[in-house]
């Protein structure tokens, strides 16, 4: 248990290294914006209380706006995410359920169920992020652009990243 | 009772998304607010801290050419030092000049957060409320206009960019003295919009665009940038006017935040001259 928490905690310290001194160091044709932290949302636990997963996907979010310069915009689209993520679960979960200690990777349920699960959260994160930074409807269109080119980098960035530092021990 | 506490045991989920995000809301909120950023006085001095130990060890890789952009800077004011000027009066005239007053001091600060593609850009320097930055002052560099300071903590200070959908900039155009406003549309980082030109005006491509000193955040005559291109709307009684923006956003290290001297006494007399309206 304690081993998993510290694993955890070093996968988050890891990821927002590279998200504030790389990744947003970076610009990418000034459209694309990768937010490859909440990968760290996207792989816990399945079985870890709803309410318990909302505070650390608030803690995550305030600590990457103080990074930003971006109050509550992070935090809110964490928040988002983790919520649809505990409908998501249920909705794609397979036949005979979930069994406890299972973590939502590919290794226990396929590549093609992963990338169904963490797209879907990611766009849902992005888009949200995006318009609650604009807060408004007036650049509806490039707005949703943006937010689009970012999901499919950030997707992508995902996948690779659980390719190569996710995908050890178990895999079938 | 007994029910309220099963309802809220059994919706506990929903009811700590809601809390938690409309807290989350309400800090987007006031983090928009231009006036009183208590988020950044209350994180900058920490992510303050740990971003600009990154930016001292950046820095050194482009060292080099902010370097020269400094000297020659240097160079340019150096003719306006004393030792340059040739003395056209024996020493013992005494000459006291009256005809100008100092009004505007400049703070220098380095930039040690940046960006660029963003709708809405910050950028997090390097000096604070210790070194008399105060909200609503100009922030120029040495190409240009930069921005507007936001809010201040004691160490840090957060610029709203011009490359920022909200930032709107009070301008002329040199060559025919026309006034107008600068603002940003958000898609192109190195183009600006100069609205309110009425559309009779004769306009040239590369006209220069600098402050009108209108307000007290910007000296009269800081370069904004030059006209790129612009045409008539239609039905419509003004210019659309592009501007290339002189200020490489991309490359900003060094900044100067304008401090003016008069700006206490500027606001007092308008707010007379408007108290009895």
């Amino acid at each position: 248990m304690i081993k998993q928490i510290a694993r955890y905690i070093i996968s988050f310290t890891a990821l927002f290294l590279v998200q504030i001194f790389v990744l947003n160091q970076i610009e990418f044709a000034g459209y694309i914006r990768p937010y490859l932290y909440v990968l760290f949302l996207l792989l816990l636990p399945i079985d870890l209380s709803g309410w318990l997963a909302l505070l650390i996907a608030f803690f995550i979010g305030t600590v990457i706006d103080m990074f930003t310069q971006t109050p509550g915009m992070n935090t809110s689209a964490c928040l988002v995410l983790v919520f649809s993520r505990q409908y998501l679960l249920k909705l794609i979960a397979p036949r005979e359920g979930y069994e406890t200690g299972q973590l939502p990777r590919p290794e226990f349920f396929g590549w093609k169920w992963f990338f169904i699960y963490s797209s879907i959260l990611v766009a849902i994160h992005h888009v949200w992020l995006f318009y609650a930074e604009v807060f408004h409807f007036k650049y509806f269109f490039s707005t949703l652009l943006r937010a689009i080119f970012s999901t499919v980098f950030t997707e992508v960035l995902i996948l690779l990243t659980v390719l190569f530092f996710y995908n050890s021990s178990k895999s079938k | 009772m007994r029910n309220l506490v099963q309802l809220i045991l059994k919706y506990h989920f929903l009811i700590i998304f809601v809390v938690l995000q409309l807290f989350a809301f309400y800090l987007l909120v006031s983090g928009n607010n231009y006036q009183n950023n208590k988020f950044t006085n209350l994180t900058g001095n920490i992510s303050g801290g740990v971003l600009e130990r990154y930016h001292n060890f950046t820095n050194y890789i482009n060292l080099g050419e902010k370097n020269n952009k400094l000297a020659e800077e240097n160079a340019f004011l150096k003719q306006y030092e004393k030792y340059s000027l040739k003395k056209l009066f024996s020493d013992k005239v005494k000459i006291e000049d009256t005809l100008y007053q100092q009004q505007y001091l400049y703070i220098a600060a380095e930039v040690i957060e940046n960006s660029v593609s963003n709708k809405k850009n910050y950028i997090l320097i390097n000096k604070g409320r210790i070194n008399g930055i105060m909200p609503e002052m100009g922030v120029i560099s040495s190409d240009g206009v930069v921005g507007i300071v936001k809010s201040s903590s004691d160490n840090f200070a957060v610029i709203v960019s011009l490359l920022h959908i909200e930032s709107k900039v009070s301008a002329f155009i040199e060559e025919n003295n026309y006034f107008g406003s600068i603002s940003w549309s958000g898609d192109d980082e190195h183009t600006l919009m100069l609205n309110d030109i009425p559309n009779y005006v004769s306009l040239k491509k590369g006209y220069h665009i600098k402050t009108s000193g209108y307000s007290s955040a910007f000296p009269k005559g800081v370069p904004i940038g030059t006209i790129k291109s612009f045409e008539r709307v239609e039905n419509g009684s003004f210019y659309k006017i592009d501007v290339d923006i002189s200020t490489d956003f991309r490359k900003l290290s060094h900044v100067y935040i304008v401090k003016d001297l008069m700006k206490i006494e500027r606001e007092k007399i308008i707010e007379e001259a408007t108290l009895h309206d």
